[in-house]
């Protein structure tokens, strides 16, 4: 499986583009890093490729197959989409027929899902380790559980390609770390995910490649070491950041943060790292 | 099969026969209660003789009574509340909000302005139905157009829409109430806007029942997909689902159903905003389940509510006027109780 894009246009107000030619290819197992500051189109980029938005220019491909060439129903069994904000649901579903949603595209406006809908849903779950919550209901679950319940849902779908709009942002270090690594695990068996965040940190430990997002555009793709330079962060945010290498504390060699320089020279963070040293 | 499913299976076969005797009971109880006395074995044997064919000798008044008033009554009791409860149940799902019922777009005024005209300019039964569902339609229809002719016609401009069109056509309304003659015409336009269910016979029924079985039919058939709208526009969209497409059908389908019930029965309030809840302590929000659910509870409830109407007090109470003083106070409870199925 492979998704490509190129030249995409969007603009919510005509005459001023969110979307300004974006290009990009991913391919299966691939997890795909959308890095770049509020507002350069991180999210529109993530519903046009799914199709909640329709692009005025430029086309996306899966497999050579145009995304406007196929129905929106055909669409939703290619593509999954997680939202940036946990789902207000009014109403307090069960968590399994809440993952049993995600089979609407393979089910008629009269049919109801049948025994084999559940039993998908449950793998789902089983998939994202959150089997047990399927008694719960939705709205009694915290932010991880949620954030892994919706992650089921767009699985049950069973697509190939998953988009994932910052899936760690509300989520404590350890929720943080399970997703990614559940995220991980759906790679290797042969997903494509493109995942938006916020935390260069995420983009550096886990993904394949990384894109770098400012003004509507990419302005680097490549993999960590390529994009991730003082440079082009700098260009991309337009805060001064520094890419530390640090000797590893667990084994050999070194591994790079980035850290804001106004982090650095705030004097409280370096006195408590230098009080440690000395304890 | 594991026995996960039978436990799935046993519970969904408790649910759904509990959900076929509570209104059947309720049927037969409200053809055997009323203010003339029928023995109950005199009531069941009136009932047996019109479904088989065996010769007995029951009194003429009682067979009347029984066949030509209470069974009409309860027929109109059983389309009445399940379109009402239906619709109520459909519209809080789709619009996201327990709160909304299925006047919320303008059905009841306009239905309402629809019935004034008709007992102003003719009287006649007929006329009053028929005008009566016209512009309970055309209320709908108003407000989903001016919604259309904003650019992006959200759901809120809906709802603004219908508030709109409903305040106009309750002006309208009340501007009829003003110039009719205050001796013939208003009493009877101030007792039809209070909901009664008193001089339905099977001729308002025969009229009224195409729009609301068909409708329902299609609500019971399309009854998953409202789990998938009630997630929200953009992720309904994400799971590719035509949403302009589905809502449509979904507010043409309860417009008919409302529209006919309204010009049935009156303005009825409060059942499609309590029933649903009650359905949803009942059974959980999921619309699989809860649809059937609210139809036949939505029966049950204004079976059991023209009941009381016909027999509490030694006048006929005015049934628009009665789930009201009963909805309400429920309502209340449910909100104390925090058991309400969404929150």
């Amino acid at each position: 499986m492979e998704v490509k894009i190129s030249d995409l246009h969007f603009s919510f107000t005509p005459g001023r583009e969110v979307l300004r030619g974006v290009s990009l290819e991913v391919r299966s197992g691939e997890i795909f890093c959308i890095l770049g500051p509020n507002g350069c189109g991180k999210t529109t980029l993530l519903k046009s490729i799914c199709g909640i938005l329709r692009p005025e220019r430029g086309s996306i491909f899966f497999d050579g197959l145009e995304a406007n060439s196929i129905s929106m129903i055909e669409r939703a069994k290619i593509v999954g989409y997680v939202p940036q904000e946990q789902y207000r649901l009014v109403f307090p579903y069960r968590v399994l027929d809440f993952v049993t949603m995600g089979r609407a595209p393979y089910l008629s406006i009269f049919s109801t899902p049948s025994e084999r809908d559940y039993e998908i849903a449950e793998e789902a779950l089983k998939e994202v380790n959150a089997y047990h919550l399927k008694d719960r209901s939705y709205t009694e679950l915290s932010g991880g559980e949620k954030q892994l319940v919706s992650i089921a849902k767009a699985l049950a779908q069973q697509p190939k390609v998953l988009l994932l709009d910052e899936p760690t942002s509300h989520l404590d270090l350890k929720n943080q770390i399970m997703v990614l690594r559940i995220l991980s695990k759906l790679a290797e068996e042969g997903l494509i995910i493109i995942m938006t965040t916020h935390f260069p940190m995420h983009a550096l430990l886990h993904s394949s490649r990384i894109g770098l997002m400012a003004d509507g555009r990419f302005i680097a793709v490549g993999t960590a070491e390529e994009v991730m330079t003082e440079d082009f962060l700098r260009k991309a945010y337009d805060v001064d950041i520094r890419i530390l290498s640090v000797k590893n504390p667990t084994g050999d060699g070194y591994i790079r943060i980035c850290v804001p320089v106004e982090a650095i020279h705030a004097s409280r963070v370096i006195r408590r790292f230098g009080e440690e040293a000395e304890g | 099969m594991s026995r996960r499913y039978l436990g799935f299976k046993g519970r969904e076969i408790l649910e759904a026969s509990l959900l076929i005797f509570i209104p059947l009971i309720a049927f037969l109880a409200s053809l055997f209660i009323g203010r003339y006395n029928i023995p109950s074995y005199l009531a069941l044997r009136i009932l047996i003789s019109k479904i088989l064919p065996i010769q007995t000798t029951v009194p003429r008044e009682a067979e009347i009574i029984m066949i030509h008033v209470r069974l009409p009554r309860a027929l109109a009791s059983i389309l009445v509340g399940s379109a009402l409860a239906l619709s109520g149940t459909t519209f809080q799902g789709l619009f996201r909000n327990p709160l909304v019922s299925a006047q919320i777009l303008g059905v009841a005024s306009g239905a309402g302005f629809g019935a004034a005209l008709g007992l102003l300019i003719s009287g006649d039964p007929v006329v009053v139905q028929g005008l009566s569902f016209i512009f309970g339609v055309a209320a709908v229809v108003m407000a989903y157009g001016i919604s259309r002719t904003y650019r992006e016609a959200s759901m809120l401009t809906l709802v603004l829409a219908g508030i709109a069109v409903g305040a106009f056509f309750s002006a309208l309304t009340s501007l009829l109430k003003y110039v009719a003659d205050p001796y013939e015409r208003l009493p009877s336009i101030v007792f039809w806007l209070m909901g009664s269910l008193s001089a339905v016979s099977f001729k308002e029924i025969s009229l009224g029942f195409i729009p609301i079985i068909v409708p329902c039919l299609i609500l019971v058939a399309a009854r998953w997909r409202l789990n998938i709208l009630s997630l929200g526009e953009e992720e309904a969209k994400a799971l590719g689902i035509n949403v302009e497409k589905m809502r449509m059908l979904i507010i043409g389908c309860c417009t008919l159903m409302t529209s006919a019930a309204v010009s049935m029965a009156g303005v009825v309030g409060w059942v499609g905003l309590v029933v649903p809840h009650i359905c949803r302590m009942l059974v959980g929000p999921d619309h699989k389940v809860l649809i059937p659910a609210s139809i036949s509870i939505g029966a049950a409830y204004l079976l059991i509510v023209d009941c009381i109407a016909r027999t509490v007090a030694p006048f006929e109470m005015p049934l628009g006027v009665l789930t009201s003083v009963i909805g309400a106070p429920f309502f209340f409870y449910l909100l104390r109780g925090r058991v309400s199925g969404w929150r």
